[in-house]
C-alpha cells in the first residue's frame, strides 16, 4: 500500500457535524449481497472506502427514518485489548410522534438484525452491516414517550450499534425501489 | 421513455434510487440519456448500456457472430 501524508483535507473549507435528517435501513436477511471490502489496497484511500452496492433481494428494497435535526449521530468507538482493536459504530436519533407507524417500527425492529445507511453533513455514507454482521437495536439513548412537560416532545430515541474490524466509506448506491429479479 | 432505449437498470426496477454523486434519480419517470451514460461511466452496477446506446453513444454497432453474416449468392448469367 502507498502510503501518503494526512494533511486537513476538508472540501473548500467544510467540515460540519452531524448527520442528515434521514437515513435508511432495511432487514439484514434482504440483502443479497455486499460491497467488497478493499483486500489489498493500492493507496491509503482505497483502504478506506468500500467497493460496490448493497444489492436487496428480488421484491426488497431500503426505506428512509426520520431524524430530528441535531439528533442524530454517528459515531465511531474504538473497542477491544492490545492487538484486538476493532470498532462499534452508533446511530444515534429521534424520531417524533409516537405514532403507530413509529412504534410498530420499533416493534419489528427492536431483535432484528437490521442494516443503515448513513449520510453525514459532508456528504459522506456509512454502511452499517456486512456479510457477517447486522446492525442490531441497542435502546432508547435520550428516552422514549410522551416527555413530562409539555413543552417537551413524544417521540422515541434510538442507539443501533456495528461492530465491525474496519471503518469504511460506502460510495454504493441506496435502492429506494424493489429489487428486479435476476 | 426515451432513456431506455439506451440503458438498463442493473438489478433493480425502474425508480426512485440514491446514486451518490447524482443524489436521488427516479427512473420510473424520464431521465435525460446524457446522464445516464454519465452515471453509466462512472459508477458500477446502476445502469447498463444498450446496443442502441453503443451505438448511439459510442457509433459502435454491433458486429454480427462469425459464421452468422447473411452471404451472398450470385447467379452465373445466361
Amino acid at each position: 500500500m502507498e502510503f501518503t501524508n494526512i494533511d486537513k483535507n476538508l472540501n473548500n473549507g467544510q467540515n460540519m457535524g452531524g448527520i442528515a435528517q434521514v437515513a435508511y435501513y432495511c432487514a439484514w436477511s434482504d440483502v443479497e449481497s455486499w460491497p467488497t471490502k478493499p483486500t489489498a489496497p493500492a493507496t491509503i484511500e482505497e483502504n478506506g472506502t468500500l467497493t460496490g452496492n448493497v444489492v436487496l433481494k428480488p421484491g426488497k428494497q431500503m426505506h428512509e427514518i426520520y431524524i430530528t435535526d441535531d439528533t442524530g449521530e454517528f459515531e465511531i468507538e474504538t473497542v477491544g485489548e492490545m492487538d484486538g482493536k476493532s470498532f462499534v459504530t452508533h446511530l444515534r436519533l429521534f424520531n417524533p410522534g409516537l405514532k403507530k407507524k413509529l412504534l410498530g417500527f420499533i416493534n419489528w425492529a427492536k431483535n432484528e438484525n437490521l442494516v443503515f445507511i448513513v449520510k453525514d453533513n459532508d456528504g459522506q455514507y456509512y454502511l452499517m452491516g456486512d456479510d457477517t454482521r447486522a446492525a442490531i437495536y441497542n435502546g432508547s439513548p435520550d428516552g422514549s414517550g410522551t416527555s413530562r412537560e409539555t413543552a417537551g416532545r413524544r417521540g422515541i430515541s434510538m442507539e443501533f450499534t456495528y461492530k465491525t474490524a474496519n471503518v469504511y466509506t460506502y460510495a454504493g448506491t441506496i435502492p429506494l425501489t424493489p429489487a428486479a429479479s435476476a | 421513455m426515451v432513456w431506455q432505449e439506451y440503458f438498463q437498470l442493473e438489478k433493480l426496477t425502474p425508480g426512485r434510487v440514491i446514486v451518490q454523486g447524482y443524489g436521488e434519480i427516479d427512473f420510473s419517470k424520464e431521465v435525460s440519456p446524457e446522464l445516464c451514460l454519465d452515471i453509466c461511466e462512472n459508477t458500477t452496477g446502476v445502469l447498463k448500456i444498450t446496443e442502441k446506446g453503443m451505438e448511439k453513444f459510442y457509433g459502435l454497432k454491433k458486429q454480427p457472430e462469425p459464421g452468422t453474416e447473411k452471404k451472398r449468392t450470385y447467379r452465373k448469367r445466361g
